[in-house]
């Protein structure tokens, strides 16, 4: 991986920051509207029907308030650049798991929301499809400069060899 | 120094115990809706006492409906005066509804916007909610949010739209009849 402390010209740097940036606030953005209505992304959840609701309950709420606490977390790592490449990997795990869990639903026939950000699905409108997997691509690629320049300019952690 | 494979756990240890702890404090999540109480069909005017009009008629026996309700039963439960409720998206509610229909997906609940139609509902009647059928989830979790706020009466009509339309029972275009 590149020595982010070291060599790396103020282009990657700036690079690095914007991606962080624009990553870690829409993670932080979607953690927020979630917690704030988590009864509709428990519905959510269930819509997915990964898991049984009899059996399973526990999963489902501890998962309602996991995932967006996550997410806040990671998105706050990522856009102070404290430990960049850690929370950007934790956010890449977890847009992994979104897009195997969208691609089931796609597989399965199942006509459900996505609840990614809340009640606001833009640019995916309508239920959950090919438009989210791209999107969720789409952020997976904004980690990339990340993954390879660090936390870049004005990073908390840059001094700490991130 | 913390490795990277350190760091990454740390982030993502304090985000499943703020989530855990979270989910302890929080009032607990509505997973399911509840099941209504028997139905007892209600009994004509004009037939509540015997031909010779001395004694009243015997009272018709209480119909167990469960939440998930079948076509003849929801046609029973609307035919006996029952609020319909579309949880179905706002382009599909107005390319086709069941007649008087009230248009309540659950995301209205979420977003604060449902009481324009439950200004014009009635707790004590009777609910019959549907959706597009088959593996759809939307009419349930608008039966959870109408239980959360009051209406306790809530059926299911499983087979959703299609199946009132393809028996060619009374149906409805356009917006809800309350906005009009």
């Amino acid at each position: 991986m590149h020595d982010s402390t070291k060599h790396n010209p103020p282009a990657t740097g700036w690079l690095s920051l914007i991606c962080r940036v624009l990553l870690g606030g829409l993670f932080i953005f979607a953690g927020i509207l979630k917690l704030g209505k988590p009864q509709g992304f428990a519905d959510a959840i269930m819509g997915f029907k990964m898991f049984d609701v009899d059996a399973h309950s526990h999963i489902i709420v501890t998962l309602t308030y996991v995932i967006p606490w996550t997410e806040i977390v990671a998105g706050t790592f990522l856009v102070l650049g404290l430990w960049a490449r850690a929370s950007a990997a934790v956010i890449v795990s977890m847009l992994t798991a979104f897009i195997v869990g969208v691609i089931s639903v796609i597989v399965r026939g199942i006509d459900t929301k996505c609840s990614c950000f809340g009640e606001l699905e833009w640019p995916c409108t309508g239920g959950v499809g090919w438009c989210q997997v791209v999107r969720n691509c789409v952020m997976i690629a904004m980690a990339i400069p990340v993954f390879f320049y660090g936390g870049g300019s004005l990073a908390v952690g840059k001094r700490s060899a991130e | 120094m913390l490795t990277h494979l350190g760091r990454f756990t740390t982030i993502a240890l304090v985000g499943i115990i703020a989530g855990v702890t979270h989910s302890a404090l929080h009032a607990p999540l509505k997973l399911k809706p509840d099941a209504p109480p028997p139905f007892v069909p209600p009994t004509p005017s004009d037939a509540s006492k015997s031909q010779d009009g001395s004694q009243p008629a015997a009272q018709p026996e209480a119909v167990a409906l469960g939440l998930d309700i079948t076509l003849e039963q929801a046609k029973m439960l609307v035919d006996a005066g029952a609020h319909v409720v579309d949880a179905r998206a706002r382009e599909e509610f107005e390319a086709g509804h069941i007649d008087n229909a009230f248009w309540l997906p659950a995301n209205l609940f979420y977003e604060g916007k449902a009481q324009d139609a439950l200004n014009f509902m009635d707790p004590s009647r009777r609910i019959v909610i549907y959706c597009g059928g088959g593996a759809c989830d939307a009419s349930h979790n608008t039966a959870k949010m109408l239980q959360e706020n009051g209406f306790k009466l809530t059926h299911v009509l499983t087979d959703g739209y299609p199946a009132w339309a393809a028996a060619k029972y009374p149906t409805a275009t356009g917006k809800p009849f309350y906005e009009n």
